[in-house]
């Protein structure tokens, strides 16, 4: 079936709240649309376990992006240490990097996001973080474009992300099976 | 055969990235970044002098052509300028660049060392270098005896313009530098990237070209 929905955010939270359909789908239609988007959401989730972050406000079934607020956690998280909120770190533009088409080339503006985001946690000093997000992406499912935002993003501070040229060697693994010329997209990396 | 797009032509439709320049008096010219945005809009990204770093909309005045990389990195460099764009970075005009980085920022330069500074072309450098890619071999660069000449001149425009003391002192004290000339980072910026870096000798003969479109 094709769904009509990639994007959690755009789906009306009335399809959530009993699953009618109310907005003219069957209610067959919706189950499905339903489980795609929750086998998305949980993507997401298990992608960014790592990180221990504390979702706020969130409505069930719907990360709205404008809702999402993530307390981030340090690793002392077991000894039940939490960041304060004024420290808490916006990771919605993970979303979209991470829900990327492998087919379909991103807009400037979430490239932008992409490269805002990663600037912020260099800004913090967050590399644990970063690694974990680098570590943590499945580029079998992302643009290339994306991909290599991520990479050439983090290059000023390589030396401080622990796994940063093992994820550059994984993009370049990828960019090969996908018959791309990783020599030359990762000029300078390499 | 002309390297670049004359005046009135802008970045071709299927490119994201392109660096544009046209002669700004005299033997001055000037160079900055295009990028495209998602609306079709292409926007210059240029350092026009001392802490004057600008974000305009295209001008046909400029002679421009696409950077010599593939469109997906050209994509992933126009969301990175674009965010330069967007942190409005204080960015000091000078000669030396070394210490001079965007890293740890976002799109904010870190303070600059006393005394350091970008130029048009070297912004553009600066940039490039940030995600990785250096279109010049800049080891190979020679201090050159006309650079001289033309940083006198352009502290005294700094000091006209009201530039910090201290600053035009630092950049006096560092003595003579390198000097990237807007037309050497054109050249090699829009040559294909597999030729990068480009050394100072066949930098001069690409540049000779770029200068021959600006002229023409």
């Amino acid at each position: 079936m094709q769904l009509e929905y990639s994007d959690p955010t755009t789906v009306p939270r009335e399809m959530y709240s009993d699953g009618s359909s109310r907005t003219g789908y069957t209610t067959i239609s919706n189950q499905l649309i339903h489980e795609a988007l929750k086998q998305q959401i949980e993507h997401c989730l298990a992608a960014l376990q790592a990180v221990s972050f504390h979702l706020v406000d969130r409505t069930p079934g719907m990360p709205d992006r404008s809702m999402l607020r993530h307390v981030v956690t340090s690793n002392s998280a077991s000894e039940g240490y939490v960041q304060s909120n004024e420290d808490a770190t916006d990771l919605s533009w993970l979303f979209a990097a991470y829900n990327s088409v492998e087919s379909e080339k991103p807009s400037v503006k979430n490239l932008t996001n992409t490269v805002q985001g990663i600037n912020e946690l260099i800004q913090k000093g967050k590399f644990d973080l970063l690694a974990k997000i680098l570590g943590s992406a499945k580029l079998s499912q992302m643009s290339n474009e994306t991909m290599l935002a991520f990479a050439r993003s983090s290059f000023p501070v390589r030396e401080q992300i622990a796994n940063w040229k093992t994820f550059v060697a994984e993009v370049q693994s990828e960019l090969d099976r996908r018959e791309k010329n990783s020599a030359r997209l990762l000029k300078g990396l390499v | 055969m002309p390297v670049l797009n004359g005046p009135g032509s802008s970045l071709e439709e299927s490119h994201y990235l392109g660096v544009a320049i046209k002669n700004a008096g005299g033997d001055q010219n000037h160079c900055g970044l295009l990028y495209r945005l998602d609306d079709g809009e292409v926007r210059m990204l240029h350092l026009a002098f001392h802490f004057d770093l600008r974000d305009d909309e295209w001008r046909p005045d400029y002679c421009c052509a696409p950077v010599g990389f593939e469109l997906e990195n050209q994509l992933v460099v126009a969301a990175f300028a674009n965010a330069v764009a967007n942190a409005e970075p204080n960015v000091p005009y000078g000669f030396d660049a070394n210490g001079m980085v965007f890293d740890r920022s976002s799109g904010e330069l870190l303070e600059a060392p006393a005394g350091k500074g970008l130029t048009c072309a070297t912004f553009v450098l600066a940039l490039l270098r940030t995600l990785g890619f250096e279109p010049l071999d800049e080891a190979s660069w020679p201090v050159r005896d006309d650079d001289e000449e033309w940083q006198a001149k352009i502290l005294e425009l700094m000091k006209a313009n009201d530039a910090n003391e201290d600053h035009i002192e630092a950049v006096t004290r560092n003595g003579q530098s390198k000097r990237f000339r807007p037309e050497e980072v054109v050249g090699a910026s829009i040559t294909d990237s597999d030729e990068w870096s480009i050394e100072f000798d066949k930098a001069q003969e690409i540049a000779q070209k770029v200068l021959e479109d600006i002229a023409a």
